[in-house]
């Protein structure tokens, strides 16, 4: 008996330093999100990306091959194939969630990849057509790389800008995210939380 | 039973603290999800509480040290250069909190071994020594050499590294596992009298149970050799701002800081396998050869599946 609590516990300790597995921050991404609606639904999220000065030295180095400080046409197209596009086995870091329920992602659109004060800023949207009622909608969003490879910064309200709709009351917060952790200590990022309904 | 129970306990204890000191310390790269191509690999875990608090630092230490090398491009005085240099150590010392940098194979091994406090500082040095030629070589071999997208060829450069990292890790623990339990074997074999097999069994495992330098090395270069993407990146930006020195400064110090922090972690293990056999030998009178047995078994054996099963994720 004394034995046997005795090796398990050695082994506990000696299993320890693996248990730990995740990965840390390479990429710092400051993030801000756009809201459009159209008539009565919502149309359109739009994200905006800043990078760290790091990461945003590499790629500029990599892609603005005419040092003019800024994307050229092919330049931004060969930026998107290199850098952006692998970011589908990723889930673009997003998911989105109505009534609880996680839905499909939208194509990505529009993506334009820009420097801004030498930062690194990729944009792009989705496009969405979820219809707003007199009934209240919740849409979550959680914007994460579950590899954490990438950090994205905490984020407040006033990162979240909602286009104005004259029939359609939002309100914006963020909030402890509903998205269960699959490990114990498992870091969770906030998520941002519009609620809408027809006024 | 009140005696074992209490002896329980303050082992469970133990086992807390060292799990405390390490969870969360430990693990493997991750590819960059730019500029890979693929998806995440297949053996990772979540980011915890504790590291991600650390994220708002690490991410202006990141835009500092980019404003650093800019800076030494503009005035060439001492001090950028001196602020460069001790951010790079900041950066390394905090950045190696993360997992890659060898702090799983370095914990494991001196489970494994019968170490010196020192060994493990001598082992941090040579991770840090590793490190730095090793990101230089592949930063200057890609830039200079290949000429092609950088951030595209060093994932490739990294994949590859890395396999073979993972793969020596592996044959480092299979090696270790072998021997342990040879030793193990040998002390069972003839066995005259009580006495006389444990000066016999100590005098045979002191033999492959003392830290070598080769084996320090081996363990060095398997885990120091993955280039940290956060220290490719600044020698590029110093490469392409035209300040190479700069560039030699701050992978330097981020591999002397990540050195420093794996030097704690082995420090860490080292200790707590002096408590857990200690506290053993606290509730028996002596210290028991089957404690001993237990944790560098299982040290060599997590050393073993971990090399292997990230080996094998990177097919």
């Amino acid at each position: 008996m004394r034995g046997a609590s005795r090796a398990a516990l050695a082994i506990l300790v000696a299993l320890v330093p693996a248990l730990g597995l995740h990965a840390h921050p390479h990429v710092f991404i400051s993030n801000r999100v756009a809201v459009a609606f159209e008539e009565n639904s919502l149309a359109k999220i739009s994200v905006e990306w800043t990078f760290d000065e790091l990461f945003s030295q590499m790629i500029i180095a990599d892609y603005d091959v005419g040092k003019k400080g800024s994307f050229t046409e092919a330049e931004a197209e060969a930026l998107r194939k290199g850098a952006f596009d692998n970011l589908r086995n990723y889930h673009y870091f997003l998911a989105f969630y109505i009534g609880g329920k996680r839905v499909d992602l939208p194509p990505i659109k529009d993506f334009k990849p820009s420097i801004r004060d030498g930062k690194l800023v990729y944009a792009f949207s989705l496009p969405f057509a979820i219809p707003i009622t007199a009934a209240e909608r919740e849409l979550r969003i959680t914007i994460y790389d579950d590899t954490y490879y990438v950090a994205f910064d905490k984020m407040s309200p006033s990162d979240v800008a909602v286009g104005s709709a004259d029939s359609i009351d939002t309100t914006v917060s963020i909030e402890k995210t509903k998205v269960k952790a699959e490990w114990p200590g498992q870091f969770m990022p906030d998520q941002v939380v519009l609620r809408m309904k027809r006024k | 039973m009140r005696n074992s129970l209490l002896s329980l306990s303050r082992r469970t204890l133990l086992a807390l603290a060292v799990a405390a000191a390490c969870a969360g310390f430990a693990g493997a790269e991750s590819p960059n999800p730019f500029t890979s191509s693929g998806g995440p690999s297949r053996v990772a875990a979540p980011a915890m509480l504790g590291i991600s608090g650390l994220a708002p630092f690490l991410h202006s230490l990141t835009d500092r040290l980019a404003e650093l090398a800019r800076q030494i491009r503009e005035a060439r005085t001492p001090g950028p250069m001196l602020a460069l240099a001790s951010a790079s150590l900041l950066y390394g010392v905090f950045h190696a909190l993360g997992p890659g940098h060898g702090k799983t194979i370095i914990s494991t091994f001196f489970l494994a071994k019968e170490a010196k406090l020192r060994h493990s500082l001598i082992a941090g040095y040579l991770i840090a020594l590793v490190h730095a030629v090793s990101a230089l070589t592949i930063v200057l071999a890609l830039f200079f050499l290949v000429r092609g997208v950088f951030s595209t060829g060093f994932e490739s450069a990294s994949r590859i590294v890395q396999t073979f990292s993972f793969g020596a890790i592996a044959l480092i623990g299979a090696f270790m596992l072998v021997q342990r339990i040879r030793g193990r074997e040998h002390s069972h074999g003839g066995r005259p009298g009580p006495g006389k097999a444990h000066d016999h069994e100590h005098e045979f495992e002191s033999g492959t149970r003392k830290v070598t330098g080769r084996e320090l090395f081996g363990v060095a270069l398997a885990s120091g050799v993955v280039p940290c993407p956060g220290a490719s990146a600044i020698i590029l930006v110093c490469l392409s701002l035209n300040v190479m020195l700069a560039g030699v400064v701050a992978v330097t110090l981020i591999s002397l800081g990540m050195g420093l922090t794996v030097s704690v972690i082995g420090a860490a293990a080292i200790l707590a396998k002096r408590g857990v056999l200690k506290a053993s030998a606290a509730s028996h009178g002596g210290v028991s050869s089957l404690a001993r047995r237990i944790v560098e078994i299982a040290g060599a054996a997590v050393l073993f599946v971990f090399g292997l099963v990230f080996f094998i994720a990177q097919f």
